[in-house]
């Protein structure tokens, strides 16, 4: 395992693409007034119909769009059951979550007769940017990317126009900061937030399918492994805006990519060095809020 | 000319009838002014005409021709805007973002057409005489400009008739004095004005015509100069009363309550105590008059130690700077906090928890950390029974409760049941009825006469007034003045709580 | 004054929402079946009748249930002060190695003592897990979500790297030895797991809820968990109720924990568990933070849980089709407590409009 700075940013991005795609999309529901805990059921529901569907099509592209659209359709039972219904969003995420992990293992099992991993399922295509003067480890970073980090870009930029300059982007703020104000301005709360919370929900497929048809080849049980609470940590350190929750998702990837490289180099315990991102999510958010709580400002716009 | 006929408008909340049966009639170009207690259905019916609400039976007429109003955007195509009481503005986004909320121009692409908008913005600003800078975000605002947004808000949305609710409870005495003119301007250039408020003076400066309601029922309709302050006040309230009065005079004795620079954080969206100093003798009440946001929760949450300060506070001596929350309560202290909801009740919890709440482990109710319920069930309904709180039952939640009996629920356990010397009260009796406020001052004046340091910290002028013995301004975080209540004055008051200093202080300072 | 006392109202309602959830999952559930080519009806007898008619059934399902008594329990203590303890699992893991650990390395010990020792050590150890999120909260307002979870996965690393380094049983990776003897936990018919780890569980609930319903602690909790200022202005101190409640509950979720290591096996094996920890917060929402009600939902889920077993042998059924059910009747129940929330706690009420008389 090469353990060259080219390396170590190529795994960075690699690692962070399922993080800030899932943060992004996650960020439009939590602006819009609407928490969402569940964005790691989401995404393991995702990946799983994402996988599922590549097996069964033989096509990663149907895989993709398997994946993003059973993201929105839980996210719109998310919505449905906080905004309509109006149950404890967090409780709601839980809910989620633990369906999720039960119902992906069911269907493993039911459909695969295996409980650990889906069987091999075509790939999504990796990306080569062509350089002109290539030198060896631009070629290691450039080349080799996957679809969806590229997407993941592509998606900080549209989250970043969607939300501050287009008039859906101002309901959703002033929605989640007054809602009352909001309605009695004319605008529409609830079908904001629903909007909000279903952009969330197709960027959390995206990110699960990239877990099992693009950095994987299959599905793996519990194979987010905390990813999701991770993209909610990167909300959070990225001040809600979607700039920022890519710099924060690049951060953990780095702190993944370290990790990686530095298994088996260092005579530290591979379970130690594999908590290293886990701990940092901890104080990172830790020293998040304390700055915060010391400016006394609370969401920047 | 008729403007606005409403007839038969009733509106009913949870099985409880908020109005019944009312008929307005407003007539363009005019001000009309609606009155009533707390509780009266001003602000419901106001509602109902701005879209906010949709009533039970009634219907509304604009210019003879009937029309429905099934949200707030009917009203505002309409021509009818509303001046909130309770601010509807989004804090973290800026003046022009608020005003075009709902109504924003966009461009091809999607793209909201910032420039359209701020032309617009500054036209209505330069027609209408609104002074703000588009590009502040509005938290950092002071009320007084906030309440400009709002009326901006109406403005470029082409109101014709606009409705002011409450809108003098925020604003100093010389503020009001600014809007009220401003309103005289609006009805000058055509425009039809309905003015919500329970101050009569102000209603009496500038109405045309007045509507009285008690209790969601139409009392009557009074031309101005049919009007006067005992009519309307016995038709607000159905009795004679008498409004006026003077503290109780009780000779005061030690000092009790000693603080010293106290100081607490600025902060981006309040500016903190900055040097307060005042002492507190027992059998005194000290009103703490101000416009809300002056510092009034600072003070409060910075002598009961719920936020960090600097400074000395001593209470018979003791310094209570650095003590926790609990160690100053148990010093003996009473507190009727300013929002009686969220900070004086558990509404999710039965009244009989709220009535001993923060007593728990008193001799009486509990022992060595376990309850004793025959005791706190006896003690509960004494309590209950002695402060006249009107209950479905003891374990029924305070939710239950209506506004009034829940500050008794809060008056009887800080007063009645908890032991203490110093007792802190901040807007006692905001949003309760006449009846209601008389027997808060009752029981206030009660604990006086027990020789109880009291103070009264008020956004209501008149308040302070009557039961103050000294009173200090806040303003922006410093007390600028006390001044004894019997060479106290409306004028000189309302200019120190708009930071004007007497001339021979600090030679014409005008502080803004 | 009308002696009309709602809570009580409000608890056959609820009973009344957790059985309709019940019938609603197992109508899906049924579907489901259906679906995979099982017979719903068979399949229930094989679930839920079964287990409690045959020969020491009732004693696996006790079995299955009690890690779940505990967890349940835990939950409750950190959701009455309205802080959400997602950390279980670890801290149950952390009570399990702690506790497998001192039983097997302390040698020469009595029984009282060593038992004492291994109670003690799991406690503090699950205290201290939950401390560190809780002192979070308190000090810098983190939001426990993340810090329990995180510390899950944490520990799992940990608790991974101990007993493979560390605290292996020779011969085999992923388990501790056996405990001695003076540090078992008796079970009441071998080799059923069973043991008096349930008695004690059993008295911890009835404990919790005599806490909550009669001391000077459990009424500063209720009032801290419905509405922390209004606590806070009248003199209680919310910070450190927070943190004791956590480490309470950080300590009870270890003692399940325990039981598994002492009781029910006599090592603890790693990743032991299938999800006791988020189990228990299920369980706490359903029985509405009531620690007698945990008692009651818990015996269901345990019901179900060894009803899966039953099923698995007896059909082609996975046993996750089980967990599927549970998580059913979670959402269910949640769903169903909210809409009765909704309507003011009470699901049959007559709207009554009340004539105002004229002035």
């Amino acid at each position: 395992m090469t353990v060259s700075i080219a390396s170590i940013l190529a795994r960075m991005f690699a690692s962070a693409t399922p993080i800030a795609l899932a943060g992004i999309g996650g960020l439009f529901g939590e602006r819009s007034g609407i928490a969402n805990i569940g964005l790691e059921g989401t995404m393991l529901f995702s990946a799983f119909a994402a996988a599922v569907g590549s097996y069964y099509s033989g096509s990663p592209w149907i895989g993709l769009i398997c994946g993003a659209a059973c993201g929105v359709f839980v996210s719109l039972i998310h919505a449905f059951l906080c905004i309509t219904v109006r149950v404890d969003q967090i409780v709601i995420g839980l809910v989620i979550n633990i369906f999720a992990t039960n119902t992906t293992v069911y269907l493993l099992s039911a459909l695969f007769q295996n409980k650990g991993a889906s069987p091999t399922v075509t790939k999504l295509p990796y990306i080569t940017v062509p350089l002109l003067n290539g030198a060896p480890w631009m070629e290691e970073l450039f080349s080799n990317i996957s679809l969806l980090t590229v997407l993941m870009i592509v998606t900080m930029l549209a989250a970043q126009f969607l939300l501050y300059k287009t008039r859906f982007g101002l309901h959703v703020l002033a929605s989640g900061q007054n809602a009352k104000a909001a309605f009695v301005m004319g605008v529409e709360v609830k079908k904001t937030q629903y909007l909000a919370v279903m952009i969330g929900g197709f960027c959390c497929g995206l990110a699960g399918s990239y877990l099992s048809i693009s950095y994987l080849n299959m599905f793996v049980k519990g194979m987010v492994s905390g990813r999701g609470f991770i993209a909610i940590a990167a909300i959070l350190i990225g001040r809600y805006n979607p700039l920022g929750v890519l710099a924060a998702s690049l951060f953990f990837g780095l702190a993944d990519a370290s990790q990686m490289a530095l298994q088996g180099i260092l005579s530290i315990p591979n379970e130690l060095v594999q908590s290293i991102p886990y701990i940092l999510t901890i104080l990172v958010v830790t020293i998040s809020e304390w700055r915060s709580r010391k400016r006394c400002s609370q969401l920047s716009v | 000319m008729q403007g606005i006929v409403m007839r038969g408008i009733s509106k009913e909340f949870d099985g409880k009838w908020a109005l019944r049966d009312i008929d307005l009639s407003v007539e363009k170009g005019t001000i009309h002014a609606i009155i009533g207690e707390n509780g009266a259905g001003k602000s419901t019916l106001m509602n109902i005409l701005s879209g906010a609400l949709i009533p039970n039976t009634g219907t509304i007429q604009l210019d003879g021709k009937p029309i429905t109003l099934r949200n707030p955007q009917d009203a505002s195509n309409c021509g009818i805007g509303i001046v909130y009481q309770h601010f509807m503005l989004i804090p973290m986004l800026k003046v022009w973002q608020n005003a075009i909320l709902g109504i924003e121009p966009v461009r091809k692409n999607r793209s909201i057409d910032k420039q359209a908008a701020m032309r617009m913005l500054k036209k209505a600003c330069d027609d209408y005489g609104i002074a703000l800078n588009l590009e502040q975000v509005v938290g950092t605002l002071t009320v007084g400009e906030q309440q400009r947004v709002e009326i901006l808000k109406v403005m470029i949305r082409n109101a014709s008739f606009i409705i002011f609710d409450e809108p003098t409870s925020v604003l100093t005495p010389q503020e009001i004095e600014t809007l009220l003119a401003n309103i005289k301007t609006l009805k000058q250039m055509g425009k039809t004005i309905l003015f919500i408020s329970h101050k009569l003076e102000e209603v009496l400066e500038i109405a045309d015509r007045i509507t009285v309601l008690r209790q969601g029922n139409l009392i009557g309709t009074l031309e101005r100069e049919e009007a006067d302050t005992e009519t309307l006040v016995s038709m607000m309230v159905g009795r004679e009363v008498n409004t006026g009065g003077l503290p109780m005079k009780v000779a005061p004795g030690d000092a009790l309550l000693t603080v010293t620079d106290l100081c607490t954080e600025r902060t981006r969206y309040s500016g903190g105590l900055d040097h307060v100093c005042f002492t507190l003798h027992e059998g005194e009440v000290l009103g703490v008059a101000g416009v809300d946001g002056n510092g009034q929760s600072e003070l409060v949450e910075a002598l009961l130690g719920l936020c960090k300060a600097t400074g000395s506070v001593k209470k018979s001596g003791d310094e209570m700077i650095g003590l926790s929350g609990a160690g100053i309560r148990a010093k003996g202290i009473a507190v009727i906090p300013p929002d009686r909801q969220a900070q004086g009740l558990v509404l999710g919890n039965p009244i009989l928890n709220n009535l001993i709440m923060g007593c728990e482990n008193s001799g009486r109710l509990g022992r060595h950390g376990s309850l004793r319920k025959k005791s706190m069930i006896r003690t509960s309904l004494d309590l209950a029974r002695e402060y006249d709180v009107r209950m479905p039952a003891l374990e029924a939640h305070a939710s239950e409760l209506s506004g009034g009996n829940q500050q008794k629920v809060i008056l009887a356990r800080e007063f009645g049941l908890r032991e203490s010397d110093l007792i802190i009260a901040m807007n006692p009796t905001r949003g309760l009825d006449i009846g209601a406020i008389e027997f808060v001052y009752e029981q206030i004046e009660k604990q006086k006469a027990q020789k109880k340091a009291i103070l009264l910290i008020s956004t209501e002028l008149s308040e302070i007034l009557r039961l103050s013995d000294r009173i200090a301004v806040l303003y922006k975080g410093r007390v600028i003045r006390i001044v004894d209540r019997e060479t106290a004055s409306v004028e000189q008051l309302g200019m120190l709580m708009a930071g004007v200093l007497a001339r021979e202080e600090n030679g014409d300072e005008k502080t803004e | 004054m009308k002696k009309q006392n709602k809570n009580a109202i409000r608890t056959r309602d609820s009973i009344l929402i957790v059985a309709a959830s019940f019938l609603l999952a197992l109508l899906v559930g049924g579907l489901i079946l259906l679906l995979q080519g099982e017979n719903p009806l068979v399949a229930y007898r094989y679930l839920l009748i079964d287990p409690l008619v045959s020969k020491n059934g009732l004693l696996k399902v006790l079995g299955k249930a009690t890690p779940l008594i505990f967890t349940g329990l835990a939950a409750t203590l950190a959701f009455r002060c309205n802080v959400f303890n997602i950390g279980l699992e670890g801290q149950l893991y952390a009570g399990a190695l702690t506790a497998a650990v001192l039983g097997y390395t302390l040698q020469g010990l009595p029984a009282w003592l060593h038992l004492s020792i291994c109670f003690a050590g799991a406690m503090i150890t699950g205290a201290l897990c939950a401390l560190i999120p809780a002192w979070l909260k308190v000090k810098f307002g983190v939001h426990e979500v993340i810090t329990t979870i995180m510390m899950n996965y944490i520990i799992s690393n940990m608790i991974s790297m101990l007993v493979i380094n560390y605290f292996r049983n020779p011969g085999e990776t992923a388990r501790t030895p056996y405990v001695l003897d003076t540090a078992r936990l008796t079970q009441f018919k071998a080799p059923e797991q069973v043991n008096t780890g349930l008695i004690i569980g059993v008295v911890l609930c009835f404990a919790a809820y005599w806490v909550f319903s009669r001391t000077v602690f459990g009424f500063r909790v209720n009032s801290a968990g419905k509405n922390l200022v209004a606590a806070r202005y009248s003199g209680i101190n919310a910070d450190r109720l927070i943190i004791v409640t956590m480490m309470l509950s950080g300590a009870i979720a270890a003692l399940g924990g325990l039981e598994r290591s002492l009781g029910a096996f006599g090592y603890m094996e790693v990743n032991f568990s299938p999800g006791f920890g988020y189990d228990g917060l299920a369980i706490c929402i359903i029985a509405r933070m009531n620690p007698l009600g945990v008692l009651v939902v818990a015996l269901l889920m345990g019901l179900m849980s060894y009803g899966g077993l039953n099923l698995n042998i007896m059909t082609a059924v996975p046993i996750e089709w089980v967990r599927v059910l549970t998580g059913l009747i979670f959402a269910f129940v949640v769903i169903g407590n909210t809409l009765l929330e909704r309507r003011g706690g009470v699901l049959f009420r007559k709207k009554v409009l009340l004539k105002e008389d004229a002035v």
